[in-house]
């Protein structure tokens, strides 16, 4: 399709707005990664040489000592909680897609006793906060022995990201011409069978999308990880980060580079997703 | 035949139970029954963490009548006007733009959803040294532009300290807006585009007459999303202004009142209230949106 | 996604709920009530303490190896320990056997009863040896044994001093008037003082430090507040501080600074002088790595009406949960830590000051403190906030009282009408609770 000159010349600065919206604030970031402690403290933006011991204490094995602030005495204690993050991120979006591409379909498609009550009770715990549930949620929790475990705090942050999730497969499963269901039927497919060869091929893009709005809404949760994963064994980096304030001083520099390698596995993300937003639609050329 | 109809009536019903059900018993667990839970909490009296006796709604009616709340609730909707505002503006100026492939567009991707992904703890450090009154860079600049002629303390005045606030807060909810703008994007069929170019729209027309319709049902998942965040805001407030007097929102009045007064009783009350209020604004979102639709 | 990666989430999820069993399930066993016996070996008790009292492996070796008790640390933020706490309380659920317990959380926790009375468990004399206990301790009962012994003390600049002329500390708020508008009119320092005046916890302790060195008292006995006339302690402080704004001691912006931020300022060779230190304060003015001033700190008293004032200790306690299950090897953990050699150890490795008087000592002897005369002599100005014990509602108190100085401050309200406000704020406070 061929776009105006105009059109081309408002999305290119559009996108050069964003990079700048985005990227200004993640630059003065690396910048205060490399510079040291006595000059971001002075307000000096551009560090006069490279200083890369926040990257080294949080990437090393046996951590940094600092004489004071900072001291991670467990062993590669950052590494252990990206690999928490990542974990957690991983499995709880595969549960959570599974879950809502399915719910999705069905609320929009389906015809059974309930549908409305329960897509619509689900949609509206969107405006449920996480102070309204805490307490009780908590004794739930503790009453299933599911406190510090990570299989528990994988329902908590389904439960919490499942309304957004669900509400766009919805509005997705919905958009889908009916025509081609309907052929399939006709065809003699199952319900399901339609469901499996020929929705779900149709909603790859829309799935791409909800996955990354899941995957970086779980990698950001802080809240509920500070109350329901109190152990080493569950802590995701959100959570760890914030130890690194220290009680007198804080450690900026290290604090920065610990934001910035935190920035890397979304980014990663990120960049595989975009392939299948849009990119996997066929019969379509620019 | 009228069997055969009624079988498949029942196989699509069994079929939508079992594909519906595993999530719903989710939230019932996780979030309604600590609802409920929470609704007798919210009932009684507690001082200091010492549980009381149940007190019907008096709770709620000591937020209500409490003079603090009210400036809450007008410093949360200053930061919710602002940042909301800036996010769906941006968020869809961000969503068409990226909407159509082009070289580097995963790049492009990755640096939008940075700002999410950056923890609160450490972007508060970065917009510190912005506008640190001190030797911020913002302050550093507009004094050497001579538009300002002594530093500026931004945070000293209500409405600037909401403003950049909001905007802190609006920085990191964009790409989330986006996606969900994005998302709304793909289920609109290249087809229509291809024949409204044909027919000779151009591309305002296009957005105008063709996307912006049948992008409503995303835009109230946006609107809606971007309003309970908004309302919920919180660590932006506490990292850059702590418990100032002219910039503390609901949110941390509730939070203050479970974890700070161990009232959990009110503070679940508290937290009812918002939670109707943002209801309220969602309820008006969807309702307005379906009526524009007809 | 592929099929393998399922089946790595899948095993992965399998593998965690097999730990989290086998977290469990030590918490199972039962003691039997009474008196110390043997049986404590084979327990695990679990301890929930802030980043800096993460105690390295090898120290909590030595107590294993001694007791037989294996100990779980988890590291997590104060503010994430009060939080638990309190929602575990609520629910009435276990949490952990051994937690930080602040000075401030005295009356809210203790009360609550979320925390064992320690008074009848420790072993007798115990707490003779340590400072602080009466922090800990409400209604005759003591919740905590102390492992933290911070307090505040000044810090200053002695090049700035020199380079103005001045060649001594001031002890007396009116040197440090003085010395301070001398700094200034020298062009040493535009703002020669440092202190933060944001709506945050760290500038309500600074107001209780400056209250407490001007000779006054925020509480009478009966909690009644002692800081709305202007010849109060209280109302002398929030003066001084909102005289250092407007004679330009402090930089404007200091009404955003929170004290980390502004204990930068004097590192980074701003300020001359900083009220509210912290004790390790010369450590990190010496390390090159954070400061720009290594060889010109040094501490003083913090100034007083007539000559060294009093100071404000924030003493950090291990308490025992009431949920415990392990309540005698968590004993034996409190009384561990308080060894003398413990704490010696400790203050090595992680850098907390020790509250036995005795360990403080022969740190200072051995010239093992950074500045440790110098914080032995402070050291006997230490006086708590609230000799009876913190109220429950000292955190929402110090929270309003943060607000509050911030708009004194910043203009917004007088002195006066600031303090009669918190005033009654404080009165609101005790009638709810």
């Amino acid at each position: 399709m061929r776009r105006s000159r105009a059109v081309r010349v408002v999305r290119a600065t559009t996108i050069v707005a964003l990079l700048a919206w985005s990227l200004g604030p993640i630059l003065l970031g690396v910048l205060t990664s490399i510079s040291t402690q006595a000059e971001v403290q002075s307000g000096q933006w551009l560090p006069t040489s490279t200083n890369v011991s926040g990257y080294r204490a949080l990437l090393s094995n046996g951590g940094a000592t600092t004489t004071s602030g900072f001291v991670p005495s467990e062993i590669g204690a950052f590494g252990h909680a990206m690999f928490n993050s990542v974990a957690i991120t991983l499995e709880t979006t595969a549960v959570l897609l599974v879950l809502a591409v399915t719910a999705g379909y069905a609320f929009s498609r389906l015809r059974f006793p309930g549908r409305r009550v329960m897509f619509g009770s689900l949609v509206a715990t969107l405006i449920v906060p996480a102070l309204a549930v805490i307490v009780p949620l908590w004794r739930v929790m503790a009453n299933l022995h599911l406190i510090g475990t990570q299989i528990g705090l994988l329902l908590i942050y389904v439960s919490a990201n499942a309304p957004l999730a669900v509400w766009l497969m919805y509005i997705h499963a919905r958009e889908l011409p009916i025509s081609v269901e309907e052929a399939a039927l006709s065809d003699g497919c199952t319900r399901f069978q339609t469901f499996r060869l020929v929705v779900l091929p149709q909603l790859w893009g829309g799935i791409a999308a909800v996955a990354a709005i899941m995957a970086l809404s779980v990698w950001g949760e802080f809240f509920i990880p500070l109350l329901f994963a109190p152990t080493a064994a569950t802590k995701p980096v959100t959570v760890l980060i914030t130890e690194f304030v220290g009680k007198y001083t804080t450690n900026q520099p290290l604090l920065a580079a610990a934001g910035i390698l935190m920035l890397l596995p979304p980014a990663l993300l990120a960049i595989i997703l975009s392939r299948q937003i849009r990119g996997l639609l066929s019969g379509w050329s620019g | 035949m009228a069997t055969g109809l009624s079988r498949a009536r029942r196989r699509e019903a069994v079929l939508g139970t079992a594909m519906g059900s595993p999530l719903f018993l989710v939230i019932v667990v996780l979030v309604f029954i600590p609802l409920l839970l929470g609704l007798r909490l919210s009932m009684q009296k507690y001082s200091y963490g010492i549980p009381g006796g149940f007190i019907g709604l008096q709770n709620f009616a000591s937020v209500l009548r409490d003079p603090a709340t009210l400036t809450a609730a007008v410093h949360t909707a200053g930061y919710m006007i602002v940042a909301v505002l800036i996010e769906l503006v941006l968020g869809v100026c961000f969503a068409l733009a990226l909407n159509e492939p082009f070289r580097g567009r995963g790049l492009v991707m990755a640096a939008l959803i940075l700002p999410w992904a950056l923890p609160s703890v450490v972007s508060s450090i970065l917009w510190l040294r912005i506008f640190n009154p001190d030797n911020g860079l913002l302050n550093t600049v507009l004094l050497r532009a001579h538009v300002l002629s002594e530093p500026k303390v931004w945070f000293a005045s209500r409405g600037w300290a909401i403003a950049i606030i909001a905007l802190v807060h609006a920085w990191g909810v964009v790409p989330l807006i986006t996606l969900i703008i994005m998302a709304g994007l793909q289920g609109i069929e290249d087809q229509i585009y291809d024949a409204a170019a044909v027919e000779g729209a151009s591309a305002w027309q296009q957005f105008r007459y063709l996307t912006a319709p049948l992008l409503r049902p995303a835009f109230a998942v946006a609107l809606t999303t971007g309003t309970v965040i908004a309302i919920a805001i919180f660590d932006e407030i506490y990292v850059l202004t702590g418990y100032q007097l002219n910039t503390y929102s609901l949110m941390m009045q509730a939070y203050q009142t479970t974890f700070t007064k161990l009232q959990f009783g009110k503070g679940a009350a508290f937290a009812y209230l918002v939670t109707l209020v943002t209801g309220v604004f969602a309820i008006g979102y969807i309702l307005s949106l379906r009526r524009s639709e007809q | 996604m592929t099929r393998r990666t399922v089946a790595r989430l899948t095993s992965l999820l399998a593998v965690t709920a097999m730990v989290a069993v086998a977290c469990t399930s030590g918490s199972s066993t039962t003691t039997s009530g009474g008196g110390t016996s043997p049986s404590i070996a084979g327990q695990t008790i679990t301890v929930l303490l802030p980043p800096w009292a993460n105690v390295p492996k090898d120290i909590l070796q030595t107590f294993t190896d001694k007791t037989g008790v294996n100990v779980d640390l988890q590291v997590t933020g104060w503010d994430a320990i009060r939080n638990k706490v309190a929602v575990a309380g609520a629910a009435n659920t276990p949490l952990a056997d051994v937690t930080e317990f602040d000075w401030s959380w005295t009356g809210q926790f203790g009360r609550a009863g979320w925390y064992l009375p320690l008074q009848d468990k420790l072993t007798p004399g115990l707490l003779d040896g340590l400072q602080n206990n009466g922090a800990f301790s409400v209604d005759a009962n003591q919740y905590a044994v102390c492992y933290s012994n911070d307090f505040r003390i000044s810090a200053y600049n002695t090049k700035m001093f020199s380079d103005a002329g001045i060649d001594k500390a001031p002890t007396t708020f009116d040197e440090l008037t003085a010395d301070l508008q001398k700094i200034k009119d020298a062009g040493v320092a535009e703002n020669p003082l440092t202190m933060p005046l944001s709506a945050t916890e760290g500038t309500a302790t600074l107001w209780y430090l400056l209250t407490l060195a001007y000779g006054g008292q925020l509480f009478d006995e009966n909690f009644q507040p002692a800081f709305t006339s202007p010849d109060s302690g209280g109302y002398q402080a929030l003066q001084f501080m909102v005289d250092a704004v407007d004679k330009g001691f402090v930089t404007p912006g200091a009404v955003s600074l929170t004290d980390t931020q502004s204990d930068n300022r004097y590192t980074s060779g701003s300020a001359a002088v900083t009220l509210s230190g912290g004790p390790d304060e010369m450590v990190v003015a010496d390390d090159p790595s954070q400061s720009k001033i290594v060889g010109d700190g040094a501490f003083m008293p913090v100034p007083g009406v007539s000559g060294p004032g009093a100071t404000f200790g924030l003493p950090e306690g291990l308490g025992v949960m009431s949920t415990s299950a392990h309540p005698e090897a968590s004993i034996a953990f409190l009384e561990w830590w308080e060894q003398q050699d413990t704490q010696l150890a400790l203050q090595k490795s992680v850098g907390l000051l020790p509250c036995s008087t005795a360990a403080v000592q022969s740190l200072v002897d051995a010239g093992k403190l950074v500045g440790g005369d110098a914080i032995n002599q402070e050291l006997q100005h230490v006086a708590p906030l609230f000799p009876q014990g913190a109220p429950p509602w000292y955190t929402d108190f110090s929270t309003k009282a943060a607000a509050l100085i911030n708009a004194a401050a910043s203009g917004d309200m007088s002195v006066q009408d600031a303090l009669n406000q918190l005033a009654s704020e404080a009165q609101t406070m005790q009638s709810e609770g």
